[in-house]
């Protein structure tokens, strides 16, 4: 029988981003409460529910506050600890790219692996039937780093999560990827005119979002570590797709199927449209009242999607409308009224507030006659009678507002933090648990504006939206696109050859002083790697050279027999620095193409062209085929001539293995 | 909060998750793995008196009941189960000369019932008396009751031939194990044909539909809005149920009302096919009660990339509640009884006492 194979699963526990500034200076973003869970619940619990057997959590922030929540989370017995072993690395890392890259030198992904972010939210069936398409594009193409998963989209939203790609129609290859910039209103896109060449069918999609699911292969990993200027998901694709020559890996897209959800909370405002579309059960089963973690019911469902606790006290006479999760033991007071938000555990609601689109964490205390829309208040606030908060104010655990104080747009937080990044002056102080952050966004704010009214036209409650738009993270803007490229064109001819002379002599040093030194091969491949990206070097250049240094270093040269010289310089490189690169078909006539050369240029190893062939032969790294097609096509006679014994040779040979 | 509950083991824990993850699906299925969950609590747990396996077992039906409120089999099976745990520590607690008695006393019993409230006061035991034989005898009545689950589709089955005659059009709602059986076990030569409600969104009519139509059987889906249209040329109304609730009302795939209502109006006769893990003996009092219903998903009834689908609220729920007087007759493996009758079959089934569980 077959051994079963365990499905895995990296989940990154950070977005290396600042959109949760200031709750991620105190705790990590992966423990931010989205409806009352902490939000990488969700993506634990889907990935449960996809059968997957083993998670890694990647942490770099507050590490340890993360393995608290897991171990906690095994000994209540939460839904997603069942059947699933989860398991947390800390490390300090800056980015994607440096978490996968971690996740290689561990070596402890076996196999393909489903790769999610911690604020996807998603009731996706990856499996089997995304994973199967996974695996037949892994089967027909053996360079298939990644499967991406896409989701349909209603036009016309930005949030800096929808992408345009282009596709393969048949294979579907990703063939062009670039994100809609948020902000920027693009209206239109260019495509590399390659893309319609090289390809009969390509589909162009314009209304996909990205929530961050990836199924990758084991050679994704390499892939990052290879190429340490990958940073992002979005590096990571865009380098793939868009340097098809150097890299030998290739992208598919798979969409979800339309009955599916799936979303990332990149923002607050994320965060407030994915809370409603949790509410309003689109991201079923992971609604409140199936108990997303808990193994247990916490709500009752009533009617307009009112979540609410056994322990709940409400007074007769408030008013309470409609889209609201009220956690254990909240008690709320006469006269006040709840619209579209979610209230933690242990919350207290005075007499005659008002809360509209607010989203409160545990243990807070809203007295008398506030009120409260468009914020974020976080756990064990105290917030004082006659306040007004509004306009996207986001105020962190553990603050204390002061009598009718009013706020609008701010954050506000309850200790400054040691951070560089935050200095001193950038703070007002409003009481010793309250610090105010001072910061120049009205521009950002007046560019959301109509976004949000776009898309929450809808709903009258809302007419002040969340507006707290975290500064965009820069997106770069689109350094592939082909106006650049034209650009460069001219100058880039004289460049290259320059470049490429630079490269050959870096390769000769790198090489000559590995073997001086004996040091780890492996070592070789990185410093060859990196010196390519420094002069972009075309993957078959890379090829030639590298055959074109072997021979060209001191040992060899130095050597009176330059073939014996080579052989010591392969016994070391052979395996695996010759062998790294000199795969497959394109590979070998690189490799042929360069000792024409060298022989060219060095009388000692002319007459050696032969024995040379003869003895890469021998080691597997020619194969018979392509050494004669390659005869046939060359037009030097020299070689011709050279090479004539051994070509009829290897046919007399091919001749009598097929018989 | 219930988690330093040590009843709450990593086994019942992962029943648990399997029902709740979609591993374990079917009523049948559900008791069946509970049954064997029982199964090794008894062999497994540490316990010594009935009274501390019974409060094992309380617990057990606690944690189920608030994790999965709306599968109402599980809480069925522990008051089964606390069931045969207190008739047999009463037989073996019963002085020799009382047995004859209760043997006769069995025979009279709807009095018996009556009164056995007042009675069971007088000299309620404690259940804390040591007796080593009653765990093997345990084991043995819940293997006994594991077969009877078995049976429980084959014998509603066997009654098939008394109530499908030929020519006769039956008309079922969605998809039921019972219902399958029940119309596939008609004898072959009898001639007849059933109209199946898709039961839309998950319209899981249409497995109903494909396998009887590869047994040969004459089956047409029809989409939920015909039901009444059709309804005045069917002869009989066959459901499937969720659960029979206390008062002999359904909690029924939703649909079944609208089909029991219809059938009402053309004096159709509702039949209802239980097997008897489903009887459960609590009331619906009111529509927002807890666990009463069950909602879906919004994508079920409304793709979420429609404009419109931000500002509308949507809803997929789950179950019916049809009200006892739209049934005609529920038929169980013991044979046919009406609404009426539920209460006496209830007060065989279950202890009185343990008809709620969470207290």
């Amino acid at each position: 029988m077959e051994k079963k194979e365990i499905i895995q699963a990296v989940v990154v526990a950070d977005n290396f981003s600042e959109c949760f500034k200031p709750f991620t200076t105190f705790n990590s973003p992966a423990l931010l409460p989205l409806v009352n869970v902490p939000m990488i619940s969700y993506v634990l619990e889907t990935l449960n529910r996809n059968s997957v057997e083993e998670v890694w959590i990647v942490s770099s922030t507050f590490p340890e506050k993360v393995r608290e929540f897991i171990k906690r989370g095994i000994e209540e017995h939460l839904t997603w600890s069942v059947g699933m072993n989860v398991q947390v690395i800390a490390c300090e890392v800056r980015s994607l790219g440096d978490a996968m890259r971690e996740l290689d030198g561990k070596g402890m992904i076996r196999g393909d692996f489903i790769l999610m972010n911690f604020d996807t939210i998603t009731n996706a069936k990856l499996i089997p039937s995304i994973l199967k398409a996974h695996k037949d594009n892994c089967k027909r193409d053996k360079e298939t780093a990644m499967t991406v998963v896409y989701n349909k989209i209603s036009s016309g939203q930005r949030t800096g999560n929808e992408v345009v790609i282009a596709t393969n129609k048949r294979t579907k290859r990703l063939l062009f990827h670039q994100r809609i910039h948020p902000t920027n209103k693009e209206e239109k896109f260019k495509f590399p005119l390659e893309i319609f060449l090289d390809n009969k069918e390509v589909s162009l999609h314009h209304d996909l979002i990205d929530p961050q699911i990836a199924i990758c292969s084991t050679s994704a990993l390499p892939l990052f570590s290879d190429n340490f200027d990958y940073d992002t998901r979005d590096q990571f694709i865009r380098g793939i797709v868009m340097d098809q020559e150097l890299q030998a890996a290739s992208i598919y897209v798979e969409q979800l199927p339309i009955d599916q959800y799936a979303a990332k909370v990149s923002d607050w405002i994320a965060y407030h449209t994915i809370s409603q579309d949790i509410m309003n059960r689109w991201v079923y089963p992971l609604v409140p009242d199936m108990g997303v973690c808990a193994l247990k019911q916490q709500y009752l469902f009533l009617k307009n999607n009112i979540y609410r606790n056994n322990s709940v006290k409400v007074a007769r006479n408030c008013s309470i409308k409609n889209d609201v999760v009220l956690h254990e033991n909240v008690n709320i007071g006469d006269e006040s009224l709840l619209a579209r938000c979610v209230l933690g555990k242990n919350c207290i609601v005075g007499k005659n507030c008002t809360i509209r689109n607010a989203y409160i964490f545990d243990n807070t205390k809203i007295s008398d006659n506030c009120k409260l829309e468009n914020c974020i208040i976080g756990a064990s606030v105290l917030i004082n009678e006659d306040c007004t908060i509004k306009n996207g104010t986001v105020i962190t655990n553990d603050c204390i507002i002061m009598k009718k104080e009013e706020h609008s747009g701010s954050l506000i937080q309850s200790k400054i933090p040691d951070d560089d990044d935050y200095l001193q002056d950038s703070f007002e102080k409003l009481n010793d648990k309250a610090y105010k952050y001072i910061e120049n966004r009205e521009s950002t704010r007046n560019d959301s504006e109509d976004d949000l009214d776009d898309q929450e036209d809808d709903d009258n409650d809302a007419e002040v939206y969340i507006k707290l738009i975290p500064k965009v993270p820069n997106y770069e803007s689109s350094a592939y696109s082909s106006e650049t490229d034209s650009d460069d064109d001219e100058n880039d001819v004289g460049v290259a050859q320059e470049d490429s002379i630079i490269f050959l002599t870096e390769v000769i040093d790198s090489l000559k002083r590995g073997f001086d030194e004996k040091s780890n091969p492996d070592f070789l491949i990185l410093e060859i790697n990196s010196s390519r990206y420094a002069y972009n070097i075309q993957l078959n250049e890379v090829n030639f050279f590298v055959i074109k240094a072997c021979f060209n270093l001191p040992v060899v040269l130095d050597h009176a027999d330059a073939l014996e010289g080579f052989k010591q310089v392969y016994n070391y490189l052979g395996d695996k620095v010759i062998k790294n690169y000199i795969k497959g078909d394109g590979a070998m006539v690189d490799c042929l193409n360069a000792i024409v050369e060298c022989c060219e240029e060095s009388e000692k190893l002319k007459p050696k062209l032969m024995k040379t062939l003869h003895f890469l032969y021998n080691e597997d790294i020619l194969t018979e085929d392509i050494i004669i097609s390659w005869y046939e096509d060359i037009d030097k006679n020299w070689v011709k001539v050279a090479l004539n014994k051994f070509i009829t040779w290897l046919q007399q040979e091919s001749e009598s293995d097929s018989e | 909060m219930v988690e330093s509950n040590v009843y709450f083991t990593a086994s019942l824990a992962s029943l648990i998750h399997d029902i709740k993850v979609g591993k374990i699906v079917g009523s049948y299925s559900i008791s069946q793995a509970m049954l064997n969950h029982f199964l090794s609590t008894l062999n497994e747990s540490q316990w010594s008196t009935a009274d501390e396996l019974m409060t094992i077992v309380r617990e057990t039906g606690r944690i189920c009941e608030n994790a999965l409120p709306t599968e109402a089999i599980l809480g069925n099976i522990v008051r089964r189960m606390l069931k045969i745990i207190r008739e047999e520590y009463d037989e073996l607690n019963m002085p020799q000369e009382q047995i004859k008695q209760t043997d006769d006393s069995q025979a009279a019993s709807l009095q018996k019932l009556v009164t056995q409230n007042s009675e069971k006061s007088v000299e309620k035991s404690d259940y804390k008396a040591l007796y080593t034989d009653l765990r093997e005898n345990l084991i043995t009545h819940l293997t006994e009751i594991e077969n009877e689950l078995h049976l429980s589709h084959d014998n509603l089955a066997q009654q098939a031939s008394q109530h499908v005659h030929s020519a006769e059009l039956i008309l079922t709602l969605g998809y039921s194990k019972s219902v399958e059986k029940f119309l596939k076990s008609v004898p072959k030569e009898r001639k007849f044909e059933v109209v199946i409600a898709e039961c839309a969104p998950a319209c899981r009519g249409h497995l109903l539909a494909t396998s009887l139509a590869s047994s040969k059987i004459d089956s047409t889906i029809i989409p939920d809005s015909a039901i009444y249209g059709y309804m005045n040329r069917v002869n009989k109304v066959i459901l499937g149920t969720h659960s029979v609730l206390a008062n002999g009302g359904l909690r029924a795939a939703s649909g079944a009302f609208t089909v029991a209502l219809a059938a009402k109006h053309f004096s159709v006769p509702v039949i209802v096919l239980v097997p008897m893990f489903k009887m459960s003996p609590v009331f619906l009092f009111n529509y927002e009660q807890e666990a009463f219903n069950l909602v879906g998903s919004t994508q079920s009834v409304l793709p979420y990339n429609t404009p419109v689908s931000q500002q509308v609220k949507a809803y997929s729920p789950a179950f019916d509640y049809v009200p006892p007087k739209l049934i005609t007759l529920f038929i169980s493996s013991a044979g046919g009884f009406t609404p009426d009758y539920v209460y006496r079959l209830l007060a065989e089934m279950y202890h009185p006492d343990d008809y709620n569980l969470t207290k």
